[in-house]
C-alpha cells in the first residue's frame, strides 16, 4: 500500500513540476521577444554561457576526434577501407557525437553553472529584490540566459565537430599514414549538406533548447537554501543528460530510418 | 490597521507573528486569503500585473539580506532601478546615483563589489537603492538585524532622514524594540497575526496590557509562553521506553 501511495504521490509531484516548467517556458519565451532589444544583456550571457565554455569543447572535440581516428582505423583497416576513415570521422561527429556530447558537456558546465547562479540569486532574495523593483525576474534574468543557451549549444556543437574533424585528420593522416587527399575526399563525397550536416544542426538546436530550459528551470524553482540549490544543480546535470540522450534516439530514429 | 502618509511607521513584534508577510502583503508578492490591502487607494490584491508593477515604482524595500546583485558594483546597484525605468542619459543617471550615495554616505565606495562590504555598509547601499526613485513608500524589513552599534546607529538617523527629507512614508518591520520606537512616529504591535497593541512609543512604553508589556520589556515568560507546548514533564520523564 505505501509503495502505491508514494508511486501516487511520485506521479503527482512530477506532472506539477512539468506544468509549472511548462508556465515558466512560457513567460520566458514572452521574455526572449521582450529582451530582444535589449543587446547587451543577450552578449554578456552568451560569453558566460557560450564563450566561456569554448575550451571545454574545443579540448574534448580533439580527443574524442582523436580517438575516433585510432579506433576508425584499427576497424577499418582490416577490411582494407582505411581510405574511408575520413568519412567515417565525420558521419560520426556530424550525426552523433557533434551534438550530442556538447550537449552533454554544455549541461555540465554551463547548466549547472545558470542553475546555481539563480538559485542562488533566488536565496539570497536577488529575484524578489527585483521584483520589488518592478523589473520582472523572468524577463530579466531568465529570458537572456534561456536565449543564450539556445543560441551558444549549436555554435558550440559545429566548433566541437570541425576540432574533431582534425583531430581525426592528425592522427589517421599525422600518425598512421591514411593519404591526406584520401581523407579529405572520402568526406567531400560521403557527407551530405541535409541528411548529415542540417540534421546534426537540428539536433543541437533541439539539445539547446531543453537543456537551457532545464536548467533556467531547475534555478528558479529550487528550494531557496543552500540545499536545494545543490539538489537542483544536480538535477540540471542529471536529467538534462537523460534528456539530451533519450531526445538523441527519437531525433536519429526520425531523421535517419531510411538510411 | 492604516499607515500614516509622511511618517516613520514601526511594525513590531515577535518573530514569526506575520510581519514580513505584512511587507509582502503591501508590495503584492503574496495575497491576503481574505481582506483588502490599499496603497494610495490602490487596492493591491486586485491589480493586475501591469498596475501593480506601477504602483511598485512608487515604492521601495529594504530587504533584511538586503538583495544586492552580487554581480554589480555599487554604483551599478543603485543605478540600476533607474536604469530599468527611465531612458536618463548616463550622465544623469551618475549624478543621480551619486547623490543617492552621498546621503548614505558611500560616494567614495562605489566602485566596490557587494561582497566587499560590511554588514552596516551593505544595508545603506541596500537603503540608497530602495530610495533610487524617489518612492512615497518605503518598507524596510528588519533593518537593524546584525548590525554593530555605529553602524545600527547609522541605520536608525538614516531612516529618519531620508523619511523627512525625501517626505515619503515610512514602514518599518523590526522585532527590536528599542530602535524602533526611537524613530518611529507610530507603533504597531502584532501579535499571532493579530494587532495586539497601537500608539505612539511613548503610548506604547506606558501601556499595561500583559501581551505589550511581555514584548516591550523582553519578558521571556507572559502571554507567550516559554515552553514549546508539551505533555507533563513529570510524566515525560517517567515514561517508559522507547520513546514516542
Amino acid at each position: 500500500m505505501t509503495s502505491i501511495r508514494l508511486l501516487g504521490r511520485w506521479v503527482i509531484y512530477s506532472v506539477q513540476r512539468l506544468g509549472r516548467a511548462t508556465v515558466f517556458l512560457m513567460s520566458t519565451l514572452v521574455g526572449v521577444f521582450l529582451i530582444l532589444r535589449r543587446f547587451p544583456l543577450i552578449v554578456q550571457q552568451v560569453f558566460a554561457v557560450g564563450v566561456l565554455t569554448v575550451l571545454i569543447i574545443v579540448v574534448s572535440g580533439l580527443f574524442v576526434g582523436m580517438v575516433l581516428g585510432l579506433q576508425g582505423y584499427n576497424t577499418l583497416v582490416d577490411f582494407g577501407a582505411e581510405s574511408s576513415l575520413g568519412l567515417v570521422v565525420a558521419l560520426s561527429l556530424t550525426r552523433e557525437l557533434g551534438p550530442v556530447l556538447t550537449a552533454l558537456l554544455f549541461a555540465g558546465r554551463a547548466g549547472s553553472a545558470l542553475t546555481a547562479e539563480i538559485g542562488l540569486m533566488k536565496a539570497t532574495s536577488q529575484l524578489a529584490g527585483m521584483e520589488m523593483m518592478a523589473v520582472d525576474p523572468i524577463e530579466r534574468v531568465m529570458a537572456p540566459r534561456f536565449l543564450a543557451g539556445f543560441i551558444a549549444l549549436p555554435l558550440l556543437a559545429a566548433m566541437f565537430t570541425a576540432i574533431g574533424v582534425l583531430g581525426g585528420y592528425l592522427i589517421g593522416v599525422g600518425l598512421l599514414g591514411v593519404d591526406s587527399g584520401v581523407y579529405w575526399t572520402s568526406m567531400q563525397e560521403g557527407v551530405d549538406v541535409y541528411d548529415d550536416i542540417m540534421n546534426g544542426v537540428i539536433k543541437s538546436v533541439v539539445f539547446g533548447f531543453v537543456v537551457t530550459w532545464i536548467a533556467v528551470f531547475e534555478g528558479y524553482d529550487a528550494v531557496p537554501t543552500s540545499e536545494g540549490v545543490s539538489r537542483a544543480t544536480t538535477r540540471t546535470v542529471v536529467i538534462a543528460s537523460l534528456a539530451v540522450l533519450g531526445l538523441d534516439f527519437i531525433l536519429t530514429s526520425l531523421m535517419f530510418n531510411e538510411v | 490597521m492604516t499607515i500614516p502618509r509622511g511618517k516613520v511607521t514601526a511594525i513590531m513584534g515577535p518573530s514569526g507573528c506575520g510581519k514580513s508577510t505584512l511587507l509582502n502583503f503591501m508590495g503584492g508578492r503574496l495575497k491576503p486569503d481574505s481582506g483588502d490591502i490599499r496603497v494610495n487607494e490602490a487596492s493591491v490584491p486586485s491589480l493586475n500585473r501591469r498596475d501593480l508593477y506601477a504602483l511598485r515604482r512608487q515604492m521601495g524595500m529594504m530587504f533584511q539580506s538586503s538583495a544586492l546583485l552580487t554581480d554589480l558594483s555599487v554604483f551599478e546597484n543603485v543605478a540600476f532601478p533607474i536604469r530599468e525605468h527611465t531612458a536618463l542619459p548616463d550622465e544623469l543617471v551618475r549624478n543621480l546615483v551619486l547623490s543617492k550615495l552621498q546621503m548614505v554616505g558611500l560616494r567614495g565606495a562605489r566602485h566596490l563589489m557587494p561582497a566587499e562590504l560590511s554588514g552596516g555598509m551593505t544595508r545603506r547601499v541596500a537603503l540608497a537603492r530602495a530610495i533610487a526613485l524617489d518612492p512615497m513608500l518605503v518598507m524596510y524589513d528588519e533593518p537593524f538585524t546584525g548590525l554593530d552599534p555605529i553602524s545600527l546607529g547609522v541605520i536608525v538617523k538614516l531612516i529618519r532622514e531620508v523619511n523627512d527629507a525625501l517626505n515619503m512614508t515610512s514602514v518599518v518591520v523590526t522585532h527590536d524594540v528599542a530602535e524602533g520606537c526611537s524613530i518611529a512616529d507610530y507603533v504597531y504591535l502584532l501579535g499571532a497575526g493579530k494587532v495586539i497593541g497601537e500608539g505612539s512609543p511613548e503610548q506604547m512604553s506606558g501601556t499595561t496590557l500583559p501581551e505589550v508589556r511581555q514584548f516591550m520589556d523582553g519578558l521571556p515568560d507572559g502571554p507567550v509562553a516559554y515552553h514549546y507546548p508539551a505533555r507533563d514533564y513529570k510524566e515525560d520523564l517517567f515514561k517508559e521506553w522507547p520513546d514516542d
